[in-house]
This record gives structure tokens, C-alpha cells and sequence, in this order.
């Protein structure tokens, strides 16, 4: 479902110096429904591999297919389309936008993909996370556990293909870890979407059925 | 999800200072709105007014002056006319009648009016009505008295009151109660709208007695132009019935009946002359008037008439319509100033929008770049900030439309020049500048708002254009 052929990608450095490598994958790939960990320390190019993935990051060259749609050679506005349909983004620090209720969080990952299931969707995403009484509740009225599984429910919202993950529960503590991390994948598994979660934290990897070194497909480093 | 709802809720969450910003810019809209639908329903109202009458026909002088106090009862009287001109007019074959006007004291500020009975049954309103007397009867002697609407709920002044005049035409604390002579209300006009229904009708013969043994200086009379510098002082005045008129009063005659025609306002006599030295005349022997209001048999003598007037040495004639254009050309000049002035407040205003949505985008660009790795289009973004910025701007737009007709309801309460002229704070204004198209058919108020939201689209451009360029790598890692 998702393979990486031959990508490259380096940050221009300042000054002159040569561009500063990030990312080489000669192949990777991942099946529908599969869920794995990618484990990299900090700096080894998890978040940069993950926005190349989501179309947010354009590669210097190479390959990003999602089933027939290499993602690398979409034009911006399609590939903004393509990851709002498609592709579930779960970050590193929750992200929620503050201004707007748990409910309408997720609701806003559907408008961007045109998808008219409605409020009852919505509330209904919301009570797989256990936060349906909370749906009119604001960010800053939620725990941090809490905004994490209503960030799920926003990426899951669209039932994509692939869900990715960027260090879901680094802001959370070992208990909220594991129930997120559980949340995750019946979630995923429930809707066939294949997930990715990268990580710094040999915790999480060990959650998962497949755990992958980031160095074991990247030749950077 | 709406748009709309999307927008709002940015809005609100940054709630204090999109209120500032659009406050700011509903102050420069209210300045505006009030004084556009101020001139407009005042100018409109004295029109309405003027056309009742033709022709009004008074001492030499200012003809706006003379209208001003002949049909608005405003203003200081430009002198008087010899009894016997009215009379000439009144036998004049062309004049279908001709009613006479003598400028009396005044009864806690309302002004007493010496005419004929007659006025109430001639002199026909926009309304096609006489003026006409709703309760009890026209006077039919001296120290009756027949008073407007207003007068008889103000003053609390009904049938069969007494009250004591005061000299001069405005009530100030120099002017003395008559030790005599109380009045008798007869008669309450009908509601009629007009600066009638603030006056006192008494008869010729009763202005003449007021005056008799009385020789006093008044004040000085005020100009228009200096009514109209007044104006933007008006609010410190209290609104009491007794301080309604202008801080003028007139100057009883002193030994000489008219003013040769050259001579300015402030020492126009306004009563008829009795020298402190001449004994009280024993008849009500009426020897001059203030004004005289002329309807002629057809329109067609008008202007024959009014020149042949103006010719001769003694009178001069006004058309109230020609002279209510005249007062608010001048009107339009200051008009025009301080809606430039509430232009510029506006433009300040405007550019604080820009600041707003500028500054806001300091703490929103993370907010921005998850929306975009949600699936949002750049030009999604870039629209919603526009729409931010326009919706500021309008709400302000909205709330300054609401809060100029607020202060036009206060100013009706307030301004003494409107007194008597009813406003309709709660009406659409008339949209003055653009083309026939738009003008014809959209109001002012919904032109400004919708004015306001191209203006604040507009501020919003350059902060939006940043929040398209957004990275978003770079600010979801923040
Ligand atoms: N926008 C950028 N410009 C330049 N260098 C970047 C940028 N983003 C990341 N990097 C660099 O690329 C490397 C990988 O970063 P990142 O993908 O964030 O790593 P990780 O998520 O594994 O911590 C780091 O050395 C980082 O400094
Ligand atoms: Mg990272």
C-alpha cells in the first residue's frame, strides 16, 4: 500500500556548506492494515520522514506511492486534498486548535476533505475515544490524555488509508501512554487503516508487532 | 463545518481585541451616520415645514433670518413692518389672504405670537390641514391665548390656565414677569409637528399691551453662522423646556418704529416702538408687525410679487423654500467637514484591523500549519483571514450604523434647532455619492457596511498573504 523508492532529501545549510543529508530510503514499504513502530533518536529525521510521507515536505527526489498516487508529484493543492482524504495525522505535541471544541476539532479535519457525515459522525468518533460528554468542551478544559484521543478521533475522522504518528505520547505519562497507544490501534485496525507510529522511546515500539529501526531503511546515518 | 462558524470562533477567541478594533471603527461610522441622516431628516423636516408657506413678508435684512423666525420661530427677528403694510397686502387683489405676525415675550421659553385668529384656519400644513385649534376656541380678545401641542403638555399649560409672560423671546433670568396682565388659555392647537406646536398664539392687540410701558434692552441677537458654530456645543445645554430657545432676546423699541434696511439683525426692534417718555396709548392701537405670511390667488404672481416687494424701501419678501436650500447649503459645508473628519477616524480605525490580524499571527502560525497538514488549501487560509478582517471591520460598521441613529434619537432630544421638528432616528438614510444604480436603490447604512467589510478584506490582505506562505514543516514542530 505505502512504498518508499529511492527517496532523498537534504536541508540546505547555512553559509555555503554542502546541504545537510537528512533522509535516503532506497525501499520501504508498508501493507494495508499494518501497524508498525519506527524507532530513530531525536534529530535522525522521524518527524522530516513522516511530513515527506504526508505530502508536507516535497522530497529532493524519489518516490512517496499511496496505492496508485506517488504523492511526491502532486501538485500542492492536490496533494493537500489527498492527505485530507487519505491521511491521519496524529503530532508529536497534540495540536488541537484551541479555539474551536473537541467536537468541531474533529469536525474541521472532515471539512477539509469534503466529508459530509456530519455532527453525528463526529460525536460518534468522539465516544470511540470515550470523550462523547466531552464533546463541547474546549483544549484547555481537556487533559493532556484526553486532547490526545480527541487528536486521534480528528486524524481517524476521515477513515484514511494510512494513520501516521509523530511521537503521540511524549506528552503524556506511562498509564495515558499505553491507553492512547491501545486507542490507536483498535481504532485503526477497526477502520483497515495502516499506522506508523516513529519514536525515540523503546516503550512504545515494544507495543507494537513490528518495530523497525529508522537506520534500518534510512542510509543517512 | 461553516465557514462562518470557523470564523466566528477565531474571532472569539481573540475576543478583546477584535472588539477594540471594531469599536473603533463603529466610532468613526457612527460620527458618520449621525450626521448624514442628521441633515438629511433635519433638512427634510424644514422642507416640509417651509412648504407650507408661499411667501413671508417682514422688515429688510437677512430673508433667511426673516424665515427663520417667521415659519421656524428661531432666531432673532430681522424688525418690523408698518401695520399698515400689512394692510396694503391684505386689500392687494393677487393675495388670497395675508396673516400677520408680531413677535411677543416669551412664556418659559416657549415664544408668544400676536396674530389673527385666522392663522388657524388658513395656513394649511404639508398635511393639507389647517393648523386649527383641537380643544376650546381661537382667542377672540387680548389675554387670550391659544398654544401649540407641545406648549400645553411642557408648560403644562391646559384650558383655562393663567400664566405671566416674560420679556424678551427667550426666558433668562433677567427677564422680568410682567407685574400684570396674566394670560388665559383659550385654545391647544392640534399635534401638528412643526415649530407650532412649541408657540403661543395671543392676539395683535396683546403684544402691542406687553410693551406698553416697558422699554428694555435685550440681548444681542446671535447670527446664523454663530447658531451653526454652536451646534457642536449643543450637548451641554439642558434640555428643559425653559432653555429651549437661543440666547437672544430682543430689544424693545425705542422711539423709532423701523430699522432702515440696511441695519444688522442684533438691533432689529422687535416690538412695536414706545418711548419710556410716551404715555401708554389708550386703544389698541396696532402700528406695526413683525411679519406678515402671504398666499397668493395663483403661483403665477409669485415672483411678480415677491420683486415688486423687494423693490420698494419698505419691506422685502422671502420664499421659505428657497431659503431653507439657502441654510442647508451652508449646512452642507460643515457637514462635509466633519465627515471628512469621521472619514479620517474611520481610515485610523481600518489600519488597526491590519495591527490586529497581524499581531495575531505571531501565535497562530502553529495553529495554521496543523490546519494545513489536516488537508487545508493555502487559499483556504488565506480566504478565512480575509473573512476575519472583513467580519471585524463590518461588525464594526454594524454597531456604528446602530449607535449614529442612537445618537440621532439623543440629538432630536437635545439639539434646540430640531425642537418642535420631529426626527425618525430608526429610518434608513439616503446613500449621497455613487452612481444612479446604487444610490437609487441601496440605503446608506447598508452601503457602509458593506463598506466596511471591503475595507477590512482589504486590511486583511497583507497579514493573510503571510499566513499563505506559512511553513508548515516548520511550525508543526514548534
Ligand atoms: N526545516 C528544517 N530546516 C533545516 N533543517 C531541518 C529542518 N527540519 C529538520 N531539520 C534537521 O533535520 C534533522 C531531522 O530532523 P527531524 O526530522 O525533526 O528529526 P526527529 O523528528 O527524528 O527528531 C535534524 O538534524 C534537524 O535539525
Ligand atoms: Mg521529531
Amino acid at each position: 500500500m505505502l512504498s518508499l523508492r529511492n527517496l532523498q532529501l537534504a536541508y540546505p545549510s547555512p553559509d555555503g556548506e554542502p546541504p545537510a543529508r537528512v533522509l535516503d530510503v532506497p525501499t520501504w514499504a508498508v501493507a494495508a492494515g499494518e501497524q508498525v513502530a519506527l524507532v530513530g533518536a531525536s534529530g535522525s529525521g522521524k518527524t522530516t520522514l513522516l511530513n515527506v510521507i504526508a505530502g508536507i515536505v516535497t522530497p529532493d527526489a524519489g518516490e512517496v506511492r499511496l496505492d496508485d498516487t506517488d504523492i511526491a508529484r502532486l501538485d500542492e493543492a492536490r496533494r493537500d486534498r489527498f492527505r485530507a482524504a487519505h491521511i491521519g495525522y496524529v503530532f508529536q505535541s497534540i495540536h488541537l486548535l484551541p479555539a474551536f471544541t473537541a467536537l468541531e476539532n474533529v469536525a474541521l479535519g472532515m471539512k477539509f476533505a469534503d466529508n459530509r457525515a456530519g455532527k453525528a459522525h463526529a460525536l460518534d468518533l468522539l465516544a470511540k475515544v470515550g470523550l462523547r460528554e466531552r464533546a463541547r468542551y474546549f483544549p484547555r478544559q481537556l487533559s493532556a490524555g484526553q486532547q490526545q484521543r480527541v487528536g486521534i478521533a480528528r486524524a481517524l475522522a476521515n477513515r484514511p488509508k494510512l494513520a501516521l504518528a509523530d511521537e503521540p505520547t511524549s506528552a503524556l505519562d506511562a498509564r495515558n501512554r499505553d491507553a492512547v497507544l491501545d486507542l490507536m490501534q483498535k481504532l485503526c485496525a477497526e477502520i483497515g487503516a495502516a499506522l506508523i507510529v516513529v519514536t525515540h522511546d523503546e516503550a512504545v515500539a515494544r507495543r507494537f508487532p513490528t518495530t523497525l529501526r529508522l537506520s534500518d531503511i534510512n542510509r543517512v546515518n | 463545518m461553516q465557514t462562518l462558524t470557523v470564523i466566528y470562533r477565531n474571532l472569539r477567541q481573540r475576543w478583546l481585541s477584535t472588539c477594540l478594533t471594531a469599536l473603533s471603527i463603529a466610532l468613526g461610522v457612527a460620527l458618520a451616520t449621525a450626521i448624514t441622516a442628521l441633515r438629511q431628516q433635519a433638512q427634510a423636516s424644514f422642507a416640509n415645514v417651509a412648504a407650507s408657506y408661499e411667501l413671508v413678508v417682514g422688515a429688510k435684512g437677512s430673508p433667511l433670518q426673516l424665515v427663520l423666525n417667521t415659519v421656524f420661530h428661531l432666531d432673532a427677528p430681522v424688525g418690523n413692518i408698518p401695520y399698515a403694510y400689512y394692510r396694503k397686502l391684505k386689500a392687494d387683489d393677487r393675495v388670497a389672504y395675508a396673516v400677520p405676525l408680531a413677535l411677543g415675550d416669551n412664556y418659559r421659553g416657549f415664544r408668544l405670537v400676536g396674530t389673527e385668529p385666522e392663522y388657524f384656519s388658513l395656513v394649511k400644513l404639508k398635511d393639507g390641514q389647517p393648523v386649527a385649534v383641537a380643544q376650546g376656541r381661537p382667542f377672540a380678545a387680548d389675554y387670550e391665548a391659544v398654544v401649540g401641542s407641545l406648549v400645553a403638555r411642557e408648560a403644562k399649560l391646559g384650558l383655562g390656565q393663567t400664566f405671566v409672560a416674560r420679556h424678551g423671546v427667550e426666558d433668562t433670568v433677567a427677564a422680568e414677569e410682567h407685574e400684570d396682565a396674566p394670560f388665559t388659555v383659550v385654545g391647544v392647537l392640534r399635534e401638528t409637528g412643526t415649530p407650532l406646536d412649541r408657540v403661543i398664539f395671543i392676539s395683535l392687540g396683546s403684544v402691542d399691551e406687553i410693551h406698553h410701558d416697558n422699554a428694555r434692552a435685550g440681548q444681542q441677537s446671535q447670527s446664523l453662522l454663530d447658531q451653526l458654530n454652536a451646534l457642536g456645543a449643543e450637548p451641554e445645554t439642558p434640555a428643559k423646556p425653559d432653555a429651549q430657545d437661543d440666547d437672544r432676546g430682543h430689544r424693545h423699541g425705542r422711539g423709532h418704529s423701523h430699522k432702515p434696511p440696511s441695519a444688522a439683525p442684533p438691533e432689529a426692534p422687535t416690538a412695536p416702538p414706545a418711548s419710556p417718555a410716551q404715555p401708554a396709548a389708550p386703544a389698541r392701537e396696532i402700528a406695526e408687525v413683525t411679519a406678515v405670511i402671504v398666499k397668493l390667488r395663483s403661483p403665477g404672481y409669485l415672483f411678480l410679487m415677491q420683486r415688486e416687494i423687494n423693490k420698494g424701501k419698505d419691506a422685502q419678501a422671502a420664499l421659505p423654500g428657497v431659503e431653507v436650500q439657502k441654510l442647508f447649503a451652508i449646512v452642507g459645508t460643515v457637514d462635509r467637514a466633519l465627515l471628512l473628519v469621521s472619514l479620517l477616524v474611520v481610515a485610523v480605525a481600518a489600519a488597526s484591523v491590519l495591527v490586529a490580524i497581524y499581531n495575531s499571527l505571531a501565535e497562530r502560525r502553529r495553529e495554521i500549519a496543523v490546519l494545513r497538514a489536516l488537508g487545508a488549501r493555502r487559499r483556504t487560509i488565506f480566504a478565512w483571514l480575509l473573512w476575519e478582517a472583513a467580519a471585524t471591520a463590518a461588525l464594526g460598521g454594524l454597531v456604528g450604523v446602530l449607535l449614529g441613529h442612537a445618537l440621532l434619537a439623543t440629538a432630536g432630544t437635545t439639539l434646540k434647532f430640531l425642537s418642535g421638528l420631529p426626527l425618525s432616528p430608526w429610518t434608513w438614510t439616503r446613500l449621497e455619492v455613487g452612481p444612479g444604480w446604487l444610490t437609487g436603490y441601496v440605503p446608506f447604512e447598508a452601503a457602509v457596511v458593506f463598506g466596511t467589510l471591503l475595507l477590512g478584506a482589504a486590511m486583511g490582505l497583507a497579514p493573510a498573504a503571510l499566513a499563505y506562505r506559512t511553513n508548515v514543516a516548520r511550525y508543526l514542530s514548534e
